[in-house]
């Protein structure tokens, strides 16, 4: 079974985000595909390298391989919802959801959304931006 | 029921009389590691590459377990599991490689993993396979809009060789 999940992340705990440098990959996600079952975008708790992001995610040195960093309070300031979800093979997963409107509906992860995803973005370790 | 991973499935249940899925990882809400049953029998599946670029095109490991390896997973961290099957395997294995767009599969083949087959080679190996199993496709008698789609990925998985 997975560790639980720690219930309220400190504002200050960096977060990375794997991806994969063209033309190994799309670069960073930046935006849900929820219509093909891509519900939430996947973080690593704390600051890893590409290789050690490289081998949780993919499970192996997979070429290409980048990561940007953020930490909780810059994706909760922008109203992204930040839950640590671990995995059976990855206690660091971590989820982001996109901010609810005040309906209690999610709200649509469009461009500007992306734009303001991709900004609290500070650290990155050869990356290109989003895809 | 075949247990052979079908066109058209979702690439983490890949096989249309599935009884159980168990997911041991996931990236962007999307299963990428873990087991399912069908027929009584279970397998691995694992998504090599998750996104190859500009094609919504990754490419999946299935791989039966036998009676042995059920044994040695019971024992197994789950994140050991690629290790122990495939990896320090000492024999070689025989897995079904699939090629999925939008997470649903467009194209599988049979393969055989040679004993003690490392990650890096691996993943060099699948795309070997994968590029020449799409070249002899292309020489099939299929619709129009199937051969594009296999000329399509065959030219993707190209650039991820070449990369």
């Amino acid at each position: 079974m997975p560790p639980d999940p720690m219930p309220d992340l400190p504002g200050d705990l960096r977060l990375t985000q794997y991806g994969e440098r063209p033309a190994y990959g799309d670069g960073f996600r930046d935006r849900l595909r929820e219509e093909i079952g891509e519900t939430e975008i996947s973080m690593i708790l704390g600051e890893v390298d590409s290789s050690a992001a490289a081998i949780l995610v993919t499970r192996y040195l997979a070429p290409g391989a980048v990561t940007r960093v953020t930490t909780v309070e810059r994706l909760q300031a922008a109203g992204f919802r930040v839950v640590h979800s671990p995995s059976k093979t990855n206690r660091l997963h971590v989820s982001v959801f996109p901010p609810v409107a005040a309906a209690g509906q999610p709200i649509e992860w469009d461009d500007k959304l992306a734009q303001i995803f991709n900004a609290c973005f500070t650290d990155h370790e050869g990356g290109t931006e989003g895809s | 029921m075949s247990t052979l991973p079908m066109l058209g499935n979702l690439a983490w249940a890949p096989v249309p009389a599935i009884e159980n899925v168990e997911v041991l990882d996931r990236f962007n809400g999307v299963p990428t590691f873990g087991l399912f049953s069908a027929g009584n029998e279970r397998q691995l599946f694992w998504r090599v590459t998750g996104y190859v670029p500009r094609s919504s095109v990754s490419i999946w490991l299935y791989v039966p377990l036998t009676g042995a390896d059920e044994s040695r997973l019971a024992h197994c961290d789950p994140a050991d599991l690629l290790g122990s099957l495939i990896f320090e395997s000492h024999v070689p294995r025989y897995v079904t490689v699939g090629i999925a767009k939008d997470y649903r599969l467009v194209f599988e083949r049979e393969w055989r993993i040679p004993e003690n087959t490392d990650s890096e080679r691996l993943l060099g190996d699948v795309l070997d396979f994968l590029l020449d199993a799409l070249t002899i496709a292309q020489h099939e008698d299929m619709p129009p809009a199937r051969r594009e789609l296999v000329y399509r990925t065959s030219q993707a998985i190209r650039e991820l060789v070449t990369a």
